[in-house]
């Protein structure tokens, strides 16, 4: 039986569904993530099942109790949030302290207790300090330090990074996942920002719409996106729009060019049906034109329009007969790539994702 | 080239310069005259002034006007907090904005216009004591609209509205995420109130105090038009002074001015200070 169910979650604001049909397991000490755009009802969600927003229907289990019938603080869940929500006339300490002494925890308790949670986030000498005077990113280490002391079942964090800059950022990121770790305790976490999620977490789910596009471990949800959102959400990714040319076999055609793909990725589809080939920049390799390579490897002449410096890799922006495509390669074989060039693109079959394009003409 | 403080042109000192002089003229002029006077006899320079003011019936007058302020003060706040909070979490937008509007108009309404309005509705013959008393309930003698209470109830009618109008920005300011942390943290909605909000709102709440006490210790036509001589108040106690109607003296008017003047200041100082402690909600 699964630590966390969600299951059928349903929310909408003035007629306008924010939530459809929300459905998660997580398992005791997971830490699950909720990546999504503005908009997407990723907040929403978190908000329901602190108790903040009222499903319109749906059900949360946290263990053997649906906690839908219970008050937010009967719950069992500690939040932090975006904006850190310290209490602006309380010290550091006081703040980690306030779920404790509402509890009525007895004060020797409170006064071992709290230096412990500011040790564990590491401001042990922050304490006597007020918000004010603590910087964004120790603010929301004190946010998180008070959502523990109640020490909760659940932990659940909404956008807790969005407002620190992006060295605070990932510092802190993987400072909660060590937190994380180190008490096994389950975490909900809410983030627009895919490189966070894939970075932190156990499992993504990708929302869209306010429905769930796909469930699974940060590779899975890279490596094989099951709808073309999910696939231009996370990462860059090359889309190339064609029909299955012999389903059986593989192929895709693409304008001028056949494609060959997983065999296993076309079956049970019809021959002639529209697909989109997705195919990731870093899985392309450039190659001079004509050059020889392993037989299957899909094969197309393309020239390079501009050539970006990204760090470790240099990004390719090519037109293959008029049509655009990206491809990544090492920033130390960058001086063998030039404007106007004209290469050869190399990408294996195995590399290659196919989407069936629905009759409504999305794919899926 | 990185510049220093940006200078002011000569143009907008041109534009600045009427109110210079008006503020120097009613504001400047008029405090050092009265400093001058409290201070001097025609004998020259003494304290004597202050030693009058401070005869039994002056200290009365300063008892009633301090017990008078503090009262109408302390309900102010207390019923404009009530009363704004109801018209911040009002759902509808216009019913906010329309009280938020009377609010302003009527905080502004005062003096002889005010008390003649309370004259003739709760006066020994006004419109609610008529009609109170045609339904079998009798407001006099018990209670007198000419008393300090009725005084009470007059100050409360410009106070209560002040104090929404300086109350609502800074409850607008106590962010959501407050209470659902306090919330989330197992605080009730009375421990959310006494822990977090009002803490926060203090400063906002003492400095609101601190502006209606003033205002209500600088008030006096209001009270000269509804009780006359009958409620002993510091400035009821200096127009007289100042008319001669029983007594003549100018420099002890003076005096007590200024001593006025003096709580005045450390109202609207301590005010001040409350307005920039960093905690405090703002909008």
């Amino acid at each position: 039986m699964a630590y966390v169910e969600l299951k059928g979650l349903n929310k909408s604001f003035a007629g306008k569904p924010a939530v459809r049909d929300f459905r998660l397991s997580m398992e005791k000490g997971e830490f699950v993530s909720l990546l999504g755009p503005s908009g997407c009802g990723k907040s929403t969600t978190l908000r329901m099942v602190a108790g903040f927003e009222e499903p319109d229907s749906g059900e949360a289990w946290l263990g053997d109790q649906n906690v839908l019938d219970l008050p937010p603080h009967r719950r069992g869940m500690g939040m932090v949030f975006q904006s850190y929500a310290l209490f602006p006339h309380l010290t550091a300490w006081n703040n980690v302290a306030f779920g404790l002494r509402i509890a009525g925890r007895p004060a020797a308790e409170i006064r071992r207790r709290v230096p412990e949670l500011l040790e564990l986030v590491g401001l042990r000498e922050a304490g006597g300090q007020y918000p004010r005077q603590l910087s964004g990113g120790q603010q929301q280490r004190v946010a998180l330090a008070r959502a523990l002391a109640i020490e909760p079942r659940v932990l659940l964090l909404d956008e807790p990074l969005s407002a620190l800059d992006a060295v605070v950022r990932v510092t802190l990121r993987e400072e909660i996942r060590r937190i994380q770790t180190a008490l096994g305790i389950t975490t909900l976490y809410v983030t627009h920002d895919q490189e966070e999620a894939l970075a932190i977490s156990d499992r993504v789910v990708v929302m869209h719409d306010g429905g769930v596009e796909q469930v699974g471990t940060p590779e899975a949800v890279y490596a094989e996106p099951a709808t073309r959102f999910v696939a231009t959400f996370i990462g860059k990714i090359n889309q190339l729009t064609g029909v299955i040319e012999r389903a059986a076999e593989g192929w895709v055609r693409w304008g001028n060019h056949r494609l060959a793909v997983p065999s296993a990725a076309t079956a049970g589809l019809a021959d002639g049906r529209e697909v989109v080939v997705l195919v990731r920049p870093e899985a392309v390799m450039v190659t001079p034109p004509g050059a020889e390579g392993p037989t299957g490897d899909n094969r197309v002449p393309a020239s390079i329009e501009i050539v970006t410096f990204l760090g470790p890799v240099t990004r390719l922006s090519l037109t293959m007969d008029g049509r655009p495509f990206v491809a990544d390669v090492t920033t130390g074989d960058r001086g063998r790539f030039h404007r106007g060039a004209p290469v050869q693109i190399v990408f294996p079959a195995a590399a290659c994702r196919v989407l069936a394009v629905d009759r409504a003409g999305g794919p899926r | 080239m990185i510049r220093g403080r940006r200078r002011v042109g000569w143009g907008a000192w041109l534009v600045l310069g009427p109110f210079f002089v008006f503020g120097v003229a009613f504001e400047v002029l008029p405090i050092l005259t009265l400093v001058r006077s409290s201070f001097s006899t025609e004998d020259g320079w003494t304290l004597a002034n202050f030693g009058r003011a401070f005869t039994p019936m002056m200290i009365a007058s300063f008892r009633n006007s301090l017990q008078l302020s503090a009262v109408t003060a302390f309900l102010g706040v207390v019923g404009g907090t009530v009363v704004a909070y109801a018209i911040v979490t009002a759902r509808r937008r216009f019913v906010r904005d329309a009280l938020t509007a009377l609010a302003d108009v009527t905080a502004n309404f005062g003096g002889a216009p005010l008390a003649f309005a309370f004259i003739i509705t709760l006066g020994s013959t006004g419109v609610v004591t008529l009609l109170l008393k045609a339904v079998g309930v009798s407001l006099y003698p018990s209670f007198r609209i000419y008393s300090v209470s009725g005084l009470t109830i007059a100050y409360l009618y410009f106070q209560l509205p002040l104090m929404i109008l300086l109350i609502v920005p800074a409850l607008l300011g106590l962010r959501q995420e407050w209470r659902e942390a306090a919330t989330n943290l197992g605080a009730t909605r009375a421990q959310y109130w006494l822990r977090v909000a009002l803490p926060i709102l203090a400063p906002s709440l003492l400095g609101s105090f601190l502006l209606l006490f003033a205002n209500a210790f600088g008030a006096y036509a209001t009270a000269w038009t509804l009780t006359g001589p009958d409620v002993n108040l510091v400035t009821v106690q200096i127009a007289a002074l100042v008319r001669g109607e029983v007594q003549l003296d100018p420099t002890l008017a003076d005096a007590l001015a200024l001593v006025s003047l003096g709580v005045m200041t450390a109202c609207v100082v301590g005010y001040r200070w409350l307005a920039t402690r960093p905690w405090r909600a703002t909008p």
